[in-house]
């Protein structure tokens, strides 16, 4: 599960989905693996407006990264050198940092989700289903 | 009929938009009997064209009704969800090539769009450089095919439910949804799949569903080679007391 998928995916619980506090979902007990993808910074710098930023500052102090920035960084020019720096930060934080394993929980209805061998599962127990 | 959809999401998804697609893309399907339902998929999994001439007539009885709505998660779990799971390997060597009409769509999704791919299976469709793909399958098996993929790329995936999706609600610039549908037993289920492709687009998201097709190559619902595949398909809005408008859509036979 790549960092960036953290800012995409919440509780798969039908009474969640309208709730705000079922995304982001509350990260734990991750192990983080680097895993070294091709740079595209044009792909990057489109990815950055995309993304909810206080729940990317949130889901990576949760993983132990406290140094993001609380504002989102704005880039204009992706080939601009002085760009080059932070949309390689970005890349590696969003696609190279890769949760192996670990638990997401549901902060409205608390139900437990797992990361194994990359792979999140998001199936429901029947009575949920 | 038609077999796939092109929809760009412009008002609020509701049963009766998911209702709509869903007969937009073979009506028959949605009151088609599990029996057949069924039939069809185990045919598609062993590599066999549709046998029209073995199907069943649909049963209409009430009895049968609230029957195939009870048993309608354990019918899809037993001869869907765990044939899929033993046939992985396979059906994985065997679906490697894209679709063309998906293949086309996906090209044409603008840099840094992210786009979902639900019941994405083995993850053949994460493949364009371009584009963020998170891909979900129920299979164990499959997903983890589609990981080994996903990990050393831009994209990635988790294993999922079709009805019941983890993506966040209308944040994603497109949605894919290939050869899933028609895996529902029920049109109630078939409806909330529909609908849960729909509410994972953002405003001017836009989807692609593709369904198998009843009959390929027999034009007795109307159509016939040369005529216009693109038509406009109504979209009823209900927040709009129920006023009709029309919405860019594109049916492929």
């Amino acid at each position: 599960m790549k960092f960036l998928t953290t800012n995409f995916v919440q509780c798969a619980v039908q009474s969640c989905a309208r709730s705000s506090d079922a995304f982001p979902l509350k990260y734990s007990e991750c192990q983080l693996v680097q895993k070294e993808i091709d740079f595209d910074p044009e792909f990057i710098a489109h990815m950055l407006q995309k993304l909810d930023w206080d729940a990317l500052v949130e889901v990576a102090a949760e993983l132990g990264n406290s140094s993001l920035p609380p504002q989102k960084p704005t880039i204009e020019d992706a080939q601009a050198a002085e760009n080059e720096q932070l949309l390689r930060d970005l890349h590696s934080l969003l696609l190279e940092t890769q949760i192996e394993q670990g638990v997401m929980t549901c902060k409205n209805c608390g139900h437990l989700y797992h990361i194994k061998n990359f792979i999140p599962n998001f199936l429901l127990p029947p009575h949920l289903a | 009929m038609a077999t796939v959809i092109h929809v760009t999401k412009t008002v609020p998804v509701t049963n009766d938009a998911a209702e709509q697609i869903l007969s937009d893309l073979d009506s028959s399907l949605l009151h088609d009997s599990v029996a057949n339902q069924l039939e069809r998929v185990q045919r598609d999994l062993r590599g066999l064209p549709p046998q029209r001439s073995e199907e069943k007539p649909p049963s209409n009885g009430p009895e049968d009704a609230v029957y195939i709505y009870i048993s309608s998660a354990y019918m899809e779990d037993e001869h869907v969800h765990k044939v899929y799971e033993q046939i992985a390997h396979h059906f994985s060597s065997t679906r490697y090539k894209p679709w063309p009409k998906v293949d086309s769509f996906l090209k044409s999704r603008p840099t840094g769009a992210v786009g979902c791919d639900i019941g994405g299976g083995n993850g053949k469709y994460l493949r364009y450089p371009q584009v963020f793909t998170i891909g979900s399958d129920r299979s164990e098996n499959l997903t983890s095919i589609a990981s080994e993929r996903a990990m050393v790329s831009a994209n990635d995936v988790f294993r999922g439910d079709g009805m019941h999706t983890a993506y966040c609600r209308g944040r994603f610039d497109f949605a894919i949804s290939i050869a899933v549908v028609h895996h529902f037993s029920t049109p109630e289920r078939r409806i909330a799949a529909v609908k849960a492709v729909l509410e994972t687009l953002s405003t001017h998201g836009e989807c692609l569903i593709y369904v198998w097709a009843l009959e390929q190559e027999k034009s007795r619902r109307g159509w016939h080679e040369g005529m216009d595949q693109d038509v406009m398909v109504p979209w009823v809005d209900n927040h709009d007391s129920g006023k009709v408008v029309q919405r860019r859509g594109r049916l492929y036979y």
